[in-house]
């Protein structure tokens, strides 16, 4: 009776951990989706943005054709990319087009007194910041995804959802990042 | 190997984790104390034929009762209401700095893959900031004071609270020794009033011995929630590293915010409040204690120790923090012409203000020289007409706050609600000689206020003026008792009017008050 009573108290604490383990797993897997999809909405809001900056910037800087032109190509090259590889070429050349365009407005004081290309600038800087910070949390949770679909015992659940690890979003790049020239 | 905020993250949560646990029996076994204690005191009757497991059955069911008003007690409303108290309102769209606030909220709640968190600015000079549930407010010093990437670290760290729930635990937490603290303040009442009583009616010190017994409580669960506090602000401080990954910046504004002195006004002193805050809203001396007086009673862990964790996963010294920190001063590139000598450089907005520039005044800028009528081109003019010189009235900023500048006398006109901006972010870069003359000038009024009576008219005797916007004639008033500058008010439009140079002198008096009054 009492060997009974052990065995389904033992029973339950696995059924209740499967669930639990099967829940975690569901979040996670969520929170992954979710930071992928954030990179996309990040990366289309910046093409939004474009048009207007470079309308700004001709105003007063108008002999600066070449970069205004560099920008407005790799623009339209990003928009209209079909496969993940070309548009994560086309995207980072679009990085490397308006940091050109950066350097060059530094150049223009009269720009810099303008409120609204302040603000245009304020926006930009959010929107490289967003797409920056959207990888980097995609990046974290797939380490959190990978690392606990791997950890004894729940793996045993992840192989029983067939669960496979996500892969890391590369930043080809070194300068893709703003901020940090700090070590982890 | 050096540790990294990954590592701190897990061994906070361990140890939270921890501490929470120890903390429910601790509660229902001194209730249990108690109770026990209490069948020496005249209350004993009331639990006599109780055997001790009923009463520990007791303890622990009031235990839960505490725990279920606490996480009922942790609401919203109440955040909200004392967010009314302190007149906070959402960012103001029009206004640069506000802006950039809640571009820095929606980049963080990406970088922590939750959906942004609702932003209040409150209108005071302290440099604070603080959340509960979803909410994040963080005071206009703050704001004015900190760097775009100083402002990330503050606002991930508030952003890891919201994620963590913090505010659950702390209002559990509170409502527990709160409990305790009631019971003990009551059995000193008690004891007091029975010990008076005792020579008549004999009932013994028994309430002396409750009374000593939970101050002893108390005070071990004091003890405990500010262990808890302190680990779990510890947490925050790892995660806004996750987020940001940039120790650094997180580092250089828990400094600038922790040296100003004004961090505590009078509407933050509320005890249930403030372990809240990002750093301590009451200054206390024990906060920066880190000895053993500190580590038991202050709620936050002193900021030296919070900024050397910052240091170390940022891999740099003392020296590069200071560095960081140095303030950079607002780009100066014009100059202007004045008796045949270049002045300058000064920033667009002090180029604004100098009301000598005239026509055929030349003012030169990087890019070479330019007239005046090119620079006034980049403002709209508006409709109204200054009320003090009648000079046509641009549309500009000042300070990042939409403001109205006067073309011809230099007087402003501000909304009311946008002043204390403009007062938080002005630097205070007055020379001896300048403070030396606005001393003088206040004393000068504070002279005439007493000699020919207190109105602010008696100050500033000219013919009251009219709201350009409204007509009807402004009100004539201290902007306040520091500086006894006489301001105009609209009181239907909310519009304030100060002369040239007005509010930079109101904005030294706020600053320097101890240096104008010494």
């Amino acid at each position: 009776m009492i060997a009974l009573l052990i065995l389904l108290g033992l029973a339950a604490i696995v059924i209740l951990w499967y669930f639990a383990t099967y829940n975690k797993f569901i979040r996670l897997r969520q929170q992954v989706e979710n930071a992928w999809a954030q990179i996309d909405v990040q990366l289309k809001r910046r093409h939004d943005l474009i048009p207007n900056l470079v309308e700004t910037v001709k105003g007063y800087a108008a002999h600066e054709r070449e970069t205004l032109t560099a920008v407005t190509e790799a623009r339209a090259k990003a928009t209209s990319a079909k496969t993940p590889e070309e548009s994560i070429e086309a995207e980072g050349e679009l990085t490397r087009a308006l940091r050109q365009l950066l350097l060059v407005v530094e150049n223009y004081p009269n720009l810099k007194a303008d409120q609204h290309f302040l603000e245009l600038m304020e926006e930009l800087r959010n929107t490289e910041n967003l797409i920056a910070f959207a990888r980097q949390a995609y990046n974290d949770n797939v380490m959190i995804f990978n690392t606990a679909i791997k950890r004894i015992p729940d793996a045993i659940v992840a192989s029983q959802m067939k669960l496979k690890e996500y892969p890391f979003w590369k930043i080809e790049e070194e300068e893709d990042r703003e901020a940090p020239q700090v070590k982890f | 190997m050096k540790t990294t905020f990954w590592e701190i993250q897990r061994k906070k949560k361990r140890a939270i984790t921890l501490l929470f646990i120890i903390f429910f029996p601790f509660f229902t076994l001194s209730l249990f104390g108690l109770l026990e204690i209490l069948r020496l005191t005249s209350f004993g009757f009331l639990i006599r034929g109780a055997s001790p497991l009923e009463l520990l059955l007791l303890s622990a069911l009031a235990s839960i009762l505490v725990y279920i008003i606490g996480i009922a007690g942790a609401r919203r409303e109440r955040i909200l209401r004392y967010l009314e108290i302190l007149k906070a309102q959402k960012p103001d769209k029009d206004d640069l700095k506000h802006k950039q606030v809640e571009n820095v909220v929606n980049e963080m709640s990406v970088a922590a893959t939750v959906s942004p968190p609702e932003v209040y600015i409150i209108p005071v000079l302290a440099k604070n900031a603080f959340s509960a549930f979803n909410i994040i407010a963080i005071t206009e010093g703050a704001v004015s004071s900190l760097e775009r990437d100083e402002l990330q670290g503050v606002i991930a760290h508030e952003m890891a609270h919201y994620l963590n729930g913090d505010s659950y635990y702390k209002g559990i937490l509170s409502t527990f020794v709160m409990t305790l603290s009631f019971f003990s303040s009551a059995s000193f009442y008690l004891a007091a009033g029975s010990s008076s009583r005792s020579k008549k009616k004999g009932i013994g010190g028994g309430f002396w011995l409750v009374f000593i017994y939970l101050m002893f409580v108390e005070f071990l669960s004091r003890l405990i929630n500010s262990l808890i506090s302190r680990e779990i602000e510890e947490r925050a401080d790892a995660m806004a590293v996750q987020f940001t990954r940039n120790p650094l910046s997180f580092a250089s504004a828990l400094w600038k915010v922790s040296r100003d002195r004004t961090r505590g006004i009078s509407a933050f002193n509320n005890p249930a409040m403030a372990s809240l805050f990002i750093v301590n809203p009451t200054i206390k001396g024990i906060d920066e204690i880190s000895g053993f007086l500190g580590n038991i009673f202050s709620t936050h862990p002193p900021v030296k120790k919070r900024i050397k964790t910052m240091l170390e996963l940022a891999g740099v010294g003392e020296k590069e923090l200071i560095e960081k920190v140095k303030v950079s001063s607002p780009k100066r590139e014009w100059w202007v012409e004045k008796d045949e000598t270049w002045l300058g450089p000064f920033s667009m907005e002090e180029l604004l203000e100098k009301t000598w520039i005239g026509e055929g005044v030349k003012i030169k800028g990087k890019t070479g020289i330019v007239t005046l009528k090119e620079l006034l081109s980049r403002f709209k003019p508006t409709e109204g007409n200054c009320p003090r010189c009648n000079g046509p009235l641009f549309y500009t900023y000042y300070e990042n706050v939409p403001i109205l500048r006067c073309g011809r006398c230099g007087g402003i006109i501000v909304r009311e609600d946008r002043v204390l901006r403009i007062i938080a972010r002005e630097e205070d870069n007055l020379s001896a000689e300048e403070i030396k003359y606005t001393k003088k000038i206040v004393e000068e009024k504070k002279e005439k206020l007493f000699s020919y009576g207190t109105t602010p008219r008696a100050v500033d005797p000219t013919e009251p003026l009219r709201c350009p916007f409204c007509g009807k004639p402004m009100q004539r008033r201290f902007f306040n008792f520091i500086t006894y500058t006489p301001v105009d008010y609209c009181p239907k439009c909310r519009l304030y009017f100060f002369d040239s140079g007005e509010i930079e002198m109101i904005t030294a008096g706020l600053k320097r008050v101890n240096i104008l009054y010494t």
